[in-house]
């Protein structure tokens, strides 16, 4: 009965959540085998805690995310480019209008286009979001309202040019 | 809905297209296997052989550490078969065994955002204590909140201490903590076990901070160690003011220089006895103007803040800006920002403000915030004349809650010690007529704020820790000034954090304790009405009205009695997953946005509806999501038909009131979303609206009070 009892807690932030944190992630690295890789692994690790974690959905969020930044560095190292395959791993299938949208997000700093994901694609607020990410509400807040304006430049700045 | 974020994502709405793969079979598979064919996931078993394999790793990731395992039991001998529980510890000898430890304590720990200390004065005021010790041991705790790097000390000796309401002594810290995560696609964690430490010294600013273990968190550029007498290192940020020849030199650096505040403070003592209201546990000042402060001069905002002191004659409360209705067609005042700029920064801070009505006028208080804390702000009041009443310059930490109340004859706001986080803020109030200092408010240390009703405030303890009936709720009525305690319900045992509270029927100073579990259900846990928690539920249930709730979920909106029992169902309104505007109450309706059905694209015929709380059924709709800035009293400001105005509404009809009630521009009452909503928000206060844009407050009467816009500089 415990053991389904957790798995229910997983599969309803699945079902909630699985589609938008994928986006999300494919938004933030523009390759789907990293945002697969990232959602499924941080989903298999929220099965294996069982019910020691409170909070599923914060939880998969931050790891997903965190090992998507750790694949990303990753892939910086061996590769000299931190956005790795993304161009051409964001093709298969996305069309022109995706890859250049997301050509044009990679223009931003990482911290600055992992913002703009979780609220802009992912849906997070930024009261829900600072606990989730570890930092004051105010600070994020304030990087949030920064990284909104670079971010508007970038990508409303090419459409009306 | 805020209106410019209503459709704003940035143009991102179109990665809602992008299909999602299906990938719970494989989530499935991972979870049962330990791991994909392509991550070095790794799955961590106890046992000696563990051990011996995670110290072969360690020594691979750290480069040849030298490291030492014991495993022993009571007899000496050692076990094979049985899990160990001691620590792996690690020799500390020279600059190499340093390096290891550094990365080793640095690990999983994010990168950070923050505001480098000018000097070794900037990072001890900073501080509320410095510590020097032995650092005993460190490992990541999986603890509610975090996780955590957490580290403990031995032997440590205070060497400064701050402003802070905490009575310190060379026992009160036992260690520290700073959010960390080890994901383990990342391969083995380094701190999945405790690591414990051999001749590891330690000199740490901390600051107080009731979220993580141990309660004290180090300052980013305030975690110094060393291996004995030699060369130290920072281990998360190095600052190039200190002297990191050595811990010694270091701590000579430290004691030499004085801190602003040297302070230790009792916390206020709470009457563990039965609910009752006492006196306040500070006395206010013999003169009852309060304390006559020297003039403030700041420079750093522009114009100039210079203080001024108020005559005394106050106008009086004027019931007629009680309520909600009509409002005129211009404001009646606009109150212009100053700007602000600090010394060292070639670039002005961005300016956020809070606002309240007081009697005869609005409490403002304007703060700069650059990332990072920013001591200085400005409270003042201003009359509904455009005067201003009185005006502070203030150097401090605002805590961002200024609590005013009709009736009350002062203004009282929280300040934080310097950097301390989320600790529990200082409580200064100001004399209404004058702005004189008034003696700060005794709220009991560890206690966070969760405002009730109109001029009660409850303060409740913020933590993780188990509460029981020991435990005290701090009631602060903002009228009188005086505070009570309340014990929480008896058997409640959840821990602290989780305590959410929400006013039921205004005005009573009633309340309801809801435990968070999972996410965004709460349910009911206890109800406390005209001064007892109460357990019949036909009191609890006449003490407050039905409320619709957002599921958040396909129940979509559910009716709510107050003891969270669901009355009525409406499965056909649906979150609309977006920021903006999602519902608000006035009297018995709510009023709210919702989706008939949601796709992959988002939301499917959105529609700004009028619900009967009690009942749910649908009183009127309005084609399409809308904003909607201030809701009380049998009216509504929503967006207009054609979305560039505001209009007011009869939230029982759903109609226009009449023409007069009409404004243009969409920035008129717009309210922002993600992160500038700091700076552009509508706040209602009673009959009077606040509409914040950036450096302007504009203050918004009843039809009737004024024809003109009187523009009033804050420093002028």
């Amino acid at each position: 009965m415990q053991v389904d009892l957790a798995v229910e807690r997983v599969r309803r932030v699945y079902e909630a959540d699985h589609a938008r944190l994928w986006r999300s992630l494919f938004a933030l690295s523009g390759s789907r085998p990293l945002a697969d890789d990232a959602v499924a692994e941080a989903f298999a690790q929220a099965f294996r805690r069982g019910d020691r974690i409170d909070d599923v959905a914060a939880w998969v969020w931050k790891s997903a995310f965190a090992i998507a930044r750790g694949e990303l560095k990753q892939r910086g190292r061996t590769s000299g480019d931190p956005l790795g395959d993304r161009r051409s791993a964001a093709g298969g299938g996305d069309d022109e209008d995706i890859q250049h949208l997301l050509q044009r997000l990679s223009a931003l700093s990482h911290d600055d286009r992992e913002l703009i994901v979780l609220c802009h694609v992912g849906g997070w607020k930024p009261r829900e979001l600072a606990p989730v990410l570890g930092i004051p509400a105010g600070t994020l807040r304030v990087r949030l309202h920064r990284a909104t304006a670079r971010a508007r430049e970038i990508l409303e700045g090419e459409d009306q040019s | 809905m805020s209106t410019s974020d209503q459709n704003d994502r940035l143009g991102l709405e179109r990665i809602d297209a992008v299909d999602a793969p299906d990938q719970w079979a494989d989530i499935v598979r991972r979870a049962e296997t330990g791991g994909s064919a392509g991550s070095n996931v790794v799955a961590m078993r106890r046992g000696r052989g563990w051990y011996l394999a995670a110290a072969a790793s360690f020594v691979a990731l750290v480069g040849g550490l030298v490291v030492v395992t014991q495993l022993r039991d009571d007899d000496g001998a050692t076990p094979i078969d049985q899990p160990s529980t001691d620590a792996v510890a690690t020799e500390c000898a020279d600059a190499s065994d340093l390096d290891a430890i550094v990365d080793l304590l640095r690990s999983g720990l994010p990168t950070y955002d923050y505001q480098p200390a000018d000097d070794i004065d900037d990072l001890l005021a900073r501080s509320e204590v410095v510590v020097r010790a032995e650092l005993g041991s460190t490992v990541r705790e999986d603890v509610v909140g975090g996780p955590y790097t957490s580290m403990s000390i031995t032997s440590a000796s205070v060497l400064a201490i701050g402003s802070t309401s905490v009575v310190i002594g060379d026992d009160t810290v036992s260690g520290f903590a700073t959010w960390s995560l080890w994901p383990e696609g990342a391969g083995l964690d380094p701190l999945a076990d405790r690591v414990s430490f051999d001749g590891l010294g330690v000199i740490a600013f901390l600051s107080a901070d009731d979220d993580v273990p141990f309660g004290w968190r180090p300052d980013v550029e305030g975690l110094i160690v060393a291996c004995g007498g030699g060369p130290a290192r920072g281990v998360i940020e190095t600052p190039t003011f200190l002297d990191l020849s050595s811990l010694d030199a270091l701590e000579s650096q430290i004691t030499g220089v004085e801190p602003d505040n040297p302070v230790t403070t009792e916390p206020a003592p709470t009457d563990p006895s039965s609910p009752t209201t006492t006196s306040p546990t500070t006395s206010p000042t013999t003169d009852p103007d309060g304390t006559v402060p020297e003039v403030a001069v700041d420079d750093r905002w522009t114009p100039t803040c210079v203080d001024r002191i108020g005559s005394g004659d106050a106008p009086a409360a004027d019931a007629g800006l009680d309520r909600f209705g009509p409002l005129g067609a211009v404001p009646g005042l606009d109150i212009v920002l100053p700007a602000f700029r600090a010394n060292d920064q070639a670039a002005p801070a961005a300016v956020n403000v809070a606002v309240g009505r007081v009697d005869g006028g609005t409490a403002v208080l304007a703060r700069p915030y650059d990332g990072e804390d920013t001591n200085a702000y400005i409270l003042a009041v201003v009359d509904d004349d455009g005067s201003v009443r009185w005006r502070r310059c203030l150097d401090g930490n605002f805590a961002g809650s200024m609590l005013t109340a009709p009736g009350a004859d002062e203004v009282t706001i929280g300040e934080y010690a310097p950097s301390s986080g989320d600790a529990a803020p200082t409580w200064h109030t100001f004399a209404l007529d004058t702005g004189l200092d008034r003696d700060p408010i005794g709220v009991p240390v560890g206690l966070g704020e969760r405002v009730v009703d109109g001029p009660f405030v409850v303060f409740g303890p913020t933590d993780d820790r188990i509460t029981t009936s020991d435990d005290r709720l701090a009631v602060l009525d903002l009228r009188t000034g005086t505070i009570g305690d309340i014990a929480f319900p008896p058997d409640l045992g959840i821990p602290a954090f989780r305590h959410e509270f929400e006013v039921i029927g205004e005005g009573r100073g009633a309340f309801r304790i809801l435990q968070r579990i999972d996410g965004r259900q709460s349910v009911v846990r206890g109800v406390w009405i005209d001064g007892a928690w109460q357990s019949d539920d036909a009191t609890i249930l006449a003490a407050a009205p039905v409320r619709a709730v957002n599921t958040f979920d396909e129940r979509g909106w559910e009716g709510h009695n107050a003891l969270g029992e669901v009355v009525w169902s409406r499965p056909d309104l649906l979150d609309i997953r977006r920021e903006g505007f999602l519902s608000d109450v006035s009297d018995a309706v709510t009023v709210m946005n919702a989706c008939r059905e949601q796709s992959d694209t988002g939301c499917v015929d959105g529609n700004l509806f009028g619900i009967d709380s009690a009942t749910g059924e649908t009183l009127w709709q309005r084609s399409g999501l809308r904003g909607a800035s201030a809701v009380d009293d049998g009216f509504a400001i929503i967006t207009n038909d054609t979305s560039d105005g505001w209009e007011l509404i009869d939230t029982l009809t759903g109609e226009l009131v009449d023409e007069s009630q009409q404004w243009p521009g969409i920035e008129t009452f717009a309210q922002e979303c993600c992160g500038a909503g700091d700076f552009i928000w509508v706040r209602r206060d009673g009959g009077v609206v606040f509409a914040v844009n950036q450096d302007h407050v504009r203050v918004w009467y009843p039809q009737g009070r004024s024809s003109v816009t009187i523009s009033v500089g804050l420093a002028d």
